[in-house]
Order: C-alpha cells, then structure tokens, then sequence
C-alpha cells in the first residue's frame, strides 16, 4: 500500500472482506449510477419536457396504445437532433468512464484496507486510493473490452460460416441455430475475460503486481479455480434476475401517474441497489480468494 | 408489392432501450399449424350489398404450355392467345410485354432508372431474357414477330415491343395468336428469378398489353417502381416440371400426372389477368379450407411457425376482407414464402397466388410476417378485382391497399397491428402519420409509377400517404359513412379497371364534396395541413367595468366578478389557426383546472377562429384534435397549449425510466 494513502494503511483481515461490512460502498456505488444514468438520461427527458409539458396528459401521452406519439416524437423530435443527442452521450460516457474508474479502485482498495475511523476520512482516503488505481484499471478495462470485441468478431465470423456452409444442406433455420450454438462458446469466452479482468484488478491492488503479470496472474487462477466463475456467475444471474423481475413489473406499472409511479422509483431504485451489492459482493469475493492464493503486502 | 417500408424506418429510429420504457400489453398467442375452422370476422359497419358481378368481360384467352429446365433455369413456352378488340375503333397493331427483358442488361429502363436503394435494387448477377420464336396470326395466317419492333429508336429497353398487323382487327372482332418463346430466368430480382432450385416465374409470357376502350394501348416499358396492367380473360396454362418439384400457380390444378422424371401440371382460372407459378423441390405444403376457398401454404423447411403465422392471418383477413370489399371469387389461393435468398420473391400478389416473407425467427411481437401477408391477400382486391392501372395510378393499388392492410390489421390486432411487446404497442397509423409527411410536399401522391424520383418517396406516398389520407377521411367523416363509400368502390368496379375519378367521385358520393375535394387536393395536389393553438386565455367573468353614459346619467361600473350560485364563472377563449390546402372539420377540447372539460367543433373553413368558452373554472390548457383523427396533421406537437399560470406537466414518468435505463445501459459498459 502506499504509503501517501491517509487512511487505514493495514489490509483488513479476510473477515471484514464482505459487501455487508461496506454498506457505505454500496450506497456509493447506487448513488454514482443513478447520478450518471440521470446525466445520461437528462437530454431525453428535456426534450420530452419541452415537447409535452402543455399537452393535457403531458408525458404520459407517449404511453398511449398504438404510440401515435411516440413514433412521432422519436421520429421528428429526436431524430433531427440525434447527431446532438450522441455527442453529448459520447462525452457523457467518457466522463462516466473517468469516475466509474475511480469508484473501482476505491471499492477494491476499501475492501482490500481495514476501515476504521470517520466515514468522512474513510471515503476521502478510498477517493486516494481510487485516483491512484484509476487510470491502471482503466487501461485494464479498456483492454478486455477490445479482447472481448476481437473474440466476439472471431465468434461472428465462425457463426456466418457455419450458417452459410450449412444452409443450403439443412435449411436456413436449423443452419441458424447450429450457428448460434457455434457463437456460444466465444461469448463464454467473453464472460471469462471479464471474470479475469475483476480478478486481475483485484490482484493489482492486492500485490500491487504490474498490469500484464496480474492479467496473466488471473487468467491462471480463474483457469485453475472455477470458483472465480461460479462466484461470478450467480451474482451475474440474480442480478439479471432482479432486473427482470422490475422490468416486469415496470410493464405492469405502464405509463400510469401517481403512485404507480412512485412505486415503480421504488422498484428500479432498489434493483440499482440490489446490481450495486451484488459487484461490491462480487469485487470482495475476488479479492478474498486473491488474497488467499497471494498474501498482500504488509502481511 | 410487398409493404415493408414503413417498417424499416421504425426499426431505424427506435432504439431498443427506448421499447423497454413503454407500457405493457400481452402478446398474442399464435397459432399452430393444424387445421382449423375459419373465425368468425371481425364486424364491419354497415356496408351495402349490391348484387356483386359474377364474372369479368373475358378479353384475352390464353392456352400455354411451359417447360421449367431447373438446371439452366430455362422455361420453353409455347401457346395460343385469343384475343378481342374490345375498344370502338380498329387496331392496327398490338403492343406486347416482354417483361422478362428487363434484366437482360444494364441498359433496361429497369436497371438503369436511378431509384436508389430499395426493393429490386439488388444487382442481377445472371441475366434474364425472354425471347419470342413465333407470333402467328391463326386467322390470316401470317407471322408477325419478323416485323415486331421490340424497341424504340436509340433506347435499348426491350420490354415494350410493337407488333403491325397486315390487316385492322374490327371493334368486336376476336383473333388467335400462335406464340413460341423461350425464357432464361434471371437470379432472384424483384418478382421473379431462381435461387439454388428454386424458381418463382412471374412475367414470364409475351403478355399483350391492354386495349383502352378508345382505342388507346396502355403499354409501357418495364419500370422498378410500376406494376402491371392487363386485361381480364381466361388462362390455361399447362407446367412440365421435374417430378420431384413442386409447384404453386395461379387458379386451381385440374389434370396432374407423371411422366419419367416430369409432372405434368394443367391449371385453369377465369376471370384473372396474370398467371404465375413457382417450383421448388424444397416445399413443404399445408392444406386448409377457410371460408369456402381451398388454402395452400408452400413453405421451406423449418418454417412451420411462420407459416402457422401466416394461416392465421389468412383465417382472419379473408373472411374479414369478403365482408368489407365483396367475396373473393376464386376457389383457391396459394400463399409462398420463399426461401430465405429470395426474399426479392416474398411479398408479391398475382391472381390467387401471394407470396409472403419473414426470417423463421421473427418474433411474435413484430406483426411483420402477418403484415405483409394481409397486405398481399388485400391485393387479391386492389390489383386482383380493382384491376387498375398500376403503371398510371400506383395509389389506386398499392395505397387503398396498404389502408386496407392497416385496417385489417388494425381490426385483429388492436393498437399492437404493427408492433406488440415488450410493453410497447405499435399501429400503423403511426407508422403513416409520421412517416409520409417526411415527403408529402415532394411530389404528388397520384403520381405515375415512373414519375417518382426516388424508391423511398414511392414508398412513402404512393403507401404510406395514400394510407394516412384514408385514414383521416375516416376518422374525421365517420367509420361507417366511408367503409360504405369504400366498400361501394369496390363492388362497384370489381372486375374492372376503375380509374382515379371513379374512386373520387365513389368517395364523394359516399362523404360529400368537402371531403371529395379535400381527397383530391391530398392525391393531385400535395394537400397538407397544419392546426395550430395560437393563444388560451380565461378570466373571472364581471360585469363590464368603467364609464357609462345612460339614460343621461354618467355611471362609472367597478369591476366585479359574476357570480351565481355561489360559484365565479369565468369567460375565457382560445385562438386556433389551420394553414394548408386542406380543411378537415375537428374537436377541440378545452380541459379545466377544475378537471372537466369541454368539447367544441371547429369545421375548420376559415383560417384562423376564435372560440369563446364559458365556464365555472379557469382553462387550463387546449387541445386541437385529441383523437389524432387528422393524421395528415403536418405538426400534431403545436395542436394544444396551456393557458398562462396553468401548472406544466414535469415529465416524470419518462425521467423515472430513462434515468435508469441509462443507468442500467451504464452498468453494461463501465467498471
């Protein structure tokens, strides 16, 4: 650890390794989203507020059935400001990625750090410790995501194949569908690279290991140990589940005004919540099982 | 042909987060591919019912025989053709189609007519040709093909071909021709070709044009964005095929039989103007009665659910179609999906024969594959029994038509006619509102075929603008008044060629003059219009203030609200404007603070109109036709405004959604 870091200094001991010792991390982490998606979601709803504020059912108009609205707000609100609408994304989620970065490596540092003292100092510290890591975890991330880009081209260009090839023999559907299963190995793959990114950054602050050796590091250890995959995988899945759940739920709810409304900001404000808990849980399952297989400094 | 544009657009602009934030409707259960009694159709209002005509005037009699070569993609034909002179004055020439030249080079009209990108536009990578061996008069024994002209001066388009005759043929009189002809198919092009084994021949016969009443021939040369037009008669028309092929044509088949390694197919139907067939040895075949008329689906393997889908919409829109624009003739129908290379075969209509189109794994919520069937089983009536010219009057075919897609659609499946899912209903009214007026001061809708610049234009008024002009004179003059006036057309001109003025004057007949002229200007003119809420104002009624020389005495009123009842009252008025040519009458509502509100009609004459509201509670805001029942309204977003002070709405419900989708979209691609 370094030692510029103003708070704790020692690494907390695996015990204190738990998402449920860090709620403060997981409020953070549901806080930042929102704010981001808010961001994210602001020029849209401008546009929206502009275009219906007058109108006797205001927004809700473009829930109507048949979306006479919609496809007319879509098609001749948005479109001709579309070019407007994705710079200010692009610009969005660069910044968004700057200070994601930041919450990643101050979420691994605080789990990886014993926490004591005010929360205040604790969340300045963790901020240090996340400016710090940033820009490594950035890099890192960055290059899994062209890796996953080049195995997912390398899966399309199998899957093409194999329909193409086998068309003409078996029809086009079932050509179809033993491409899809061709695809599906790659897109494991995918999984797998992002399971060895978490672990790989983990490693990082845990060893303070280089960049590549921790990547290689990682890729070892999730290889050589599947709990890495089975711990990432059912977090992914009830995190996929809970957003379903809410999606169901907000169809449900429809477009409805007043307390369907405030119920379903309930919904999706818990399932942010419940998506946070389970990555703050997942990043401290990883470092537990690092920090179990590689002792950090200071130990 | 096949209306798909409308929905390439959509799927364009909506992004997929966007249809996860909408409300939600169930989807419909879908069908399977067992036989089942035709449903019961949906009711129509009261529409007439004339005594329908039986049988078209029989002008042309065509006995053919046509021999598919799969390997070569060859068909050698050879027939006989009688034919009338229907029209007042002598011919002394024919003009034939020879449609199959259209891809015979870079040359054709067809291929070198610059409509951008859109249907037909893919490149022919193995040329076609049709080329006539024999055209001999019977009657006077003479070969006319060695003096045919089969192109004009200078112009390489050999599609259009004028044949002289030695002699007039009278008013009345018929005469026989003999024809030979040899066909090479193109690869799979619009309508018509080969992909791998499979063939579908569509235009395929030197097919005579047809003969106006005046004497005029109504031939053209084969256009990317014009149909067909031709007269009605009988066709006899026998197929030798491979014998493991199978084969879907038009009118039913009465004679099969095996010989060696061919079948020998003979299918006969009168009161028909084309005849095409297809041959593959890769359908499968599904069988159903539905409504009297024998139903066969011919379907590539793995495609059962499709063509499920498929059935189903058959099962609800033949019935439903019968009852609206008078009974479907025939005893048969062939619907084809082809397969998933030649989709430039998929959504196309003949007599009694469609074909439909669709990947295998299209979801149910998308209407698409339902869509384009019932827009091609609609043409069984706007091409098939209205057989107007297509070349001349695109609208007439293709627009009725695409109207009588979304209604039909619009009728089985609710607000969810286009779309259905994932919380989101699509009609497609939406889809020709916002879609058509992107062009709708271009060019005219009424337009001939070859006079459109562009694939995409076509597209959106020839379909999509036709569509939303019907559907605003029904939604403003009343559902039952113009499914009347429209199923009166179309009984009227079955089995004719009706021109645009007989669909003007049925329409006005049936709606009156002001909306006979507004149908006009939106076809011939470009007609347009936009409402606009110019001003919404209320106050507390009083009585009227300040100094008053009565009766010789000077009084001076202070203000002083009017009460009754105990209530204030309050006087308010809202200022509405119309611009364009066109001049539909409308609803305006006027909503309250108090929550009522009321409904007022503005006929929309004159320009501008000041509405003068009494009320128990202040205005709070206008609206300007808040049933959308002018779709060809050019700015539906100026149509209402909020008086001053009123409370705006903040737009919650879209920021709740939004911001976390967003977040959740966040979450996919950052750390």
């Amino acid at each position: 650890m370094s030692a510029g870091a103003t708070f704790e200094t020692a690494p907390a001991s695996l015990l204190a390794v738990h998402a449920r010792r860090h709620p403060f991390l997981v409020v953070a982490l549901t806080v930042t989203r929102a704010v981001l998606g808010f961001a994210l979601a602001w020029p849209l709803v401008s546009l929206v507020r502009a275009t219906y504020a007058s109108h006797p059912l205001g927004d809700r108009v473009l829930f109507e059935p048949g979306a006479l609205e919609l496809v007319d707000f879509v098609a001749r609100v948005l479109g001709p400001v579309a070019p407007l609408l994705e710079s200010y994304a692009i610009a969005l989620v660069v910044l968004a990625f700057v200070a994601e970065c930041l919450v990643f490596g101050a979420t691994l540092s605080t789990l990886q750090m014993a926490h004591d003292g005010p929360l205040l100092a604790r969340a300045r510290g963790a901020l240090q410790q996340g400016v710090r890591f940033a820009p490594g975890l950035g890099a890192q991330w960055l290059a899994t995501l062209a890796r996953q880009g080049v195995v997912l081209s390398v899966g399309a260009l199998a899957g093409g194949a194999v329909a193409h090839g086998l068309a003409a023999r078996s029809g086009e559907p079932t050509a179809d569908r033993i491409a899809v299963l061709a695809v599906l190995p790659f897109v494991l793959v995918t999984v797998i690279l992002s399971v060895v990114r978490d672990v790989a950054a983990a490693t990082r602050l845990v060893t303070e290991a280089a960049s590549f050796s921790a990547f290689v590091g990682a890729l070892r250890a999730v290889l050589k140990r599947p709990r890495y995959l089975l711990d990432y995988a059912w977090r992914g899945a009830t995190g996929l589940g809970v957003t379903a759940l809410v999606g169901l739920a907000a169809l449900r709810l429809g477009g409805r005004p007043g307390v369907a409304l405030f119920v379903l900001t309930i919904f999706h404000g818990v399932a942010l919540g419940m998506r946070a808990a389970l990555r703050v849980s997942w990043l401290a399952a990883a470092t537990r099982r690092v920090r179990a297989s590689a002792p950090p400094l200071g130990l | 042909m096949g209306e798909r544009l409308a929905r390439r657009f959509f799927a364009l602009s909506c992004a997929v987060g966007l249809v996860f934030l909408f409300a939600s409707c169930a989807e419909l259960p879908r069908a399977p591919l067992v036989a089942a009694p035709a449903g019961p159709s949906a009711p129509v209002g009261a529409a007439p019912t004339p005594p329908l005509t039986a049988h078209a005037d029989e002008v042309v009699d065509y006995t053919l025989t046509a021999k598919l070569d799969p390997n070569a993609h060859t068909v050698a034909g050879n027939g006989t053709l009688k034919w009338t002179n229907t029209s007042v004055v002598p011919v002394t020439e024919l003009w034939f189609h020879l449609y199959l030249n259209a891809f015979k080079n870079q040359r054709s009209v067809y291929i070198r007519e610059p409509l951008g990108p859109g249907r037909g536009a893919s490149p022919v990578t193995d040329w076609g040709t049709i080329d006539v061996r024999r055209l001999f008069w019977r009657e006077e024994r003479a070969e006319l093909w060695t003096k045919a002209e089969t192109h004009r001066p200078g112009d390489d388009d050999e599609t259009d071909a004028r044949v002289p005759l030695p002699r007039a043929v009278k008013p009345g009189e018929t005469i026989t021709l003999e024809m030979t002809w040899d066909d090479k198919l193109p690869s799979i092009v619009e309508r018509t070709g080969f992909y791998g084994r499979f063939h579908f021949v569509g235009q395929w016969f030197p097919k005579i044009a047809r003969l106006e009443a005046d004497g005029t021939w109504a031939h053209f040369p084969f256009h990317r964005l014009s149909e067909f037009y031709a007269d009605f008669g009988r066709y006899d028309v026998t197929l030798d095929v491979p014998a493991t092929y199978v084969v879907g044509a038009t009118g039913p088949k009465t004679e099969e039989r095996v010989e060696g390694d061919r079948r020998i197919e003979r299918h006969v139907q009168t009161d028909v103007h084309d005849f095409a067939w297809t041959a593959w040895d890769g359908f499968r075949v599904f069988d159903e009665t539905v409504g009297g008329v024998a139903v066969r689906l011919l379907y590539p393997a793995g495609y059962e659910k499709v063509a499920a889908r498929e059935l189903d919409t058959i099962r609800f829109a033949l019935p439903h179609f019968n009852e609206r624009y008078g009974a479907y003739p025939y005893g048969v129908l062939t619907v084809v999906h082809p397969p998933e290379g030649a989709g430039e075969a998929g959504g196309m209509e003949y007599p009694t024969l469609i074909t439909t189109g669709g990947a295998w794994w299209v979801p149910a919520a998308a209407r698409s594959v339902e869509a384009v069937t019932i827009h091609e089983l609609g043409h069984e009536w706007f091409y098939g029994l209205l057989a107007s010219n297509e070349n001349a009057s695109p609208f007439l075919d293709e627009g009725l038509n695409t109207f009588a897609e979304h209604e039909g659609m619009r009728a089985w499946r609710g607000d969810g006619s286009v779309w259905d899912g994932f919380g989101l209903t699509i009609d497609g009214r939406a889809i020709d509102a916002t879609f058509a007026d992107r062009a709708a001061l271009v060019q005219p809708v009424g337009n001939a075929a070859p006079k459109f610049d562009s694939f995409e234009l076509y597209g959106r008024l020839v379909y999509l603008r036709t569509g939303a002009i019907l559907e605003t004179l029904r939604g403003v003059y009343g559902s039952d008044a113009f499914d009347r006036a429209f199923g009166g057309y179309t009984r009227a001109y079955r089995f004719k060629h009706p021109t645009r003025e007989n669909f003007f004057q049925s329409m006005e007949q049936g709606l009156g003059k002001d909306a006979g002229t507004n149908l006009r200007r939106a076809i011939e003119e470009k007609g347009w219009v936009d409402y606009r809420v110019l001003g919404v104002a209320s106050h507390s009624a009083s009585a009227a203030a300040g100094i008053f020389d009565r009766d010789g005495k000077r009084e001076t009123v202070s203000a002083r609200p009017v009460s009754g009842a105990g209530e204030t009252s309050y006087d308010g008025w809202v200022l509405l404007a119309r611009e364009g040519t066109l001049a539909f009458p409308v609803d305006v509502d006027v909503l309250f603070t108090d929550g009522t509100t009321q409904r007022m009609a503005w006929d929309a004459r004159e320009e501008t109109t000041r509405l003068a509201v009494k009320s128990a509670a202040p205005i709070r805001s206008v609206i300007i036709d808040p049933e959308r029942r002018v779709l060809l309204d050019r700015d539906p977003r100026n149509n209402y405004a909020r008086a001053a002070g009123a409370s705006s709405y903040a737009g919650w419900a879209i920021l709740e959604r939004a911001s976390y989708v967003a977040a959740g979209l966040l979450e996919v691609l950052l750390p």
